[in-house]
């Protein structure tokens, strides 16, 4: 087994010390995980609720939540995919429950027409920082989830499948309404 | 490389305190408390089980019952000078 102090200068993998956690039940392992990753999930977190107290909040319920389903990753995936998958989960869940009549993704209620021409990666991707802050707040909720699973984590189709309980082909539905929906709100916020 | 979604979220994480102690603090003292109540299970689980064992009416050691001692067919035949309980025997 790896001396716990040398877990940083050993530049230990995060799977790794999963399975090193699994086999000694060590709470410095899984302490270590929590000083890697808990800055992107509060992040996360609080992008998505917009407010500090949830996101504290949130953050100490994922990581139990981690906590109690380690033996339920299998190291398929990045362990990194796996939390920010449970991050995802939990607050959307949230927003549900706090904003019962809050529309959550684009299209839910029919309001977007659906527009053939797909919207290319590129454009979303080209959107300078600034703007992309100013249209990420103004979409919904679940289509900013969705855009920031995709090109912010890059997840697969199949990961967000599973944060989201849908089949693959709803997701890539849901994808392309936000994108439709960024470009309809970039439209009208900005002429050029 | 990273794109411009990357980007926004290395700037707002910069411009973050990241999670509370409060959080850190919680999620540490969670962890300790499942495993304290996990020795717990590990340590009285056994003993609790054994105990009803007990009541039920099994004991500690498992003793094979011996019914009778009557020759099976196809017990080979040396064998049982080896048997010293046998009744017959001189």
């Amino acid at each position: 087994m790896k001396a716990i102090s040398s877990i940083k200068e050993a530049k230990i993998s995060d799977e790794e010390l999963v399975h090193l956690y699994k086999e000694s039940q060590n709470t410095q392992y899984f302490e270590e995980l929590y000083k890697r990753h808990s800055n992107k999930v509060f992040g996360k977190c609080l992008s998505i609720l917009k407010d500090t107290e949830l996101a504290n909040d949130a953050v100490q319920e994922i990581f139990i939540k981690i906590l109690l389903n380690m033996s339920k990753f299998k190291e398929a995936s990045k362990f990194s995919t796996w939390i920010y998958s449970i991050t995802y989960n939990y607050c959307i869940d949230t927003v549900r429950r706090r904003k019962k009549n809050t529309l959550m993704f684009s299209g839910d209620d029919e309001s977007l027409e659906d527009v053939a021409d797909e919207v290319e990666d590129s454009q979303i991707l080209e959107t300078s920082i600034s703007r992309l802050k100013v249209i990420l707040n103004k979409i919904p909720v679940g289509d900013k989830a969705i855009l920031m699973m995709k090109y912010q984590d890059s997840m697969s189709i199949k990961d967000i499948s599973a944060v989201l309980d849908k089949s693959e082909s709803a997701v890539k539905m849901k994808i392309k309404r936000a994108k439709q929906k960024f470009r309809l709100v970039y439209g009208d916020n900005y002429s050029d | 490389m990273r794109n411009n979604f990357q980007e926004l979220e290395e700037q707002e994480l910069r411009q973050s305190r990241g999670p509370s102690t409060g959080a850190y603090k919680g999620v540490m003292g969670g962890m300790r408390s499942m495993k304290f109540v996990g020795g717990m299970f590990d340590h009285f689980i056994p003993k609790l089980f054994q105990f009803f064992v007990t009541v039920l009416g099994g004991s500690k050691k498992s003793q094979t019952t011996r019914i009778s001692h009557h020759l099976s067919d196809d017990e080979p035949l040396q064998s049982l000078d080896s048997r010293r309980d046998y009744p017959n025997r001189q």
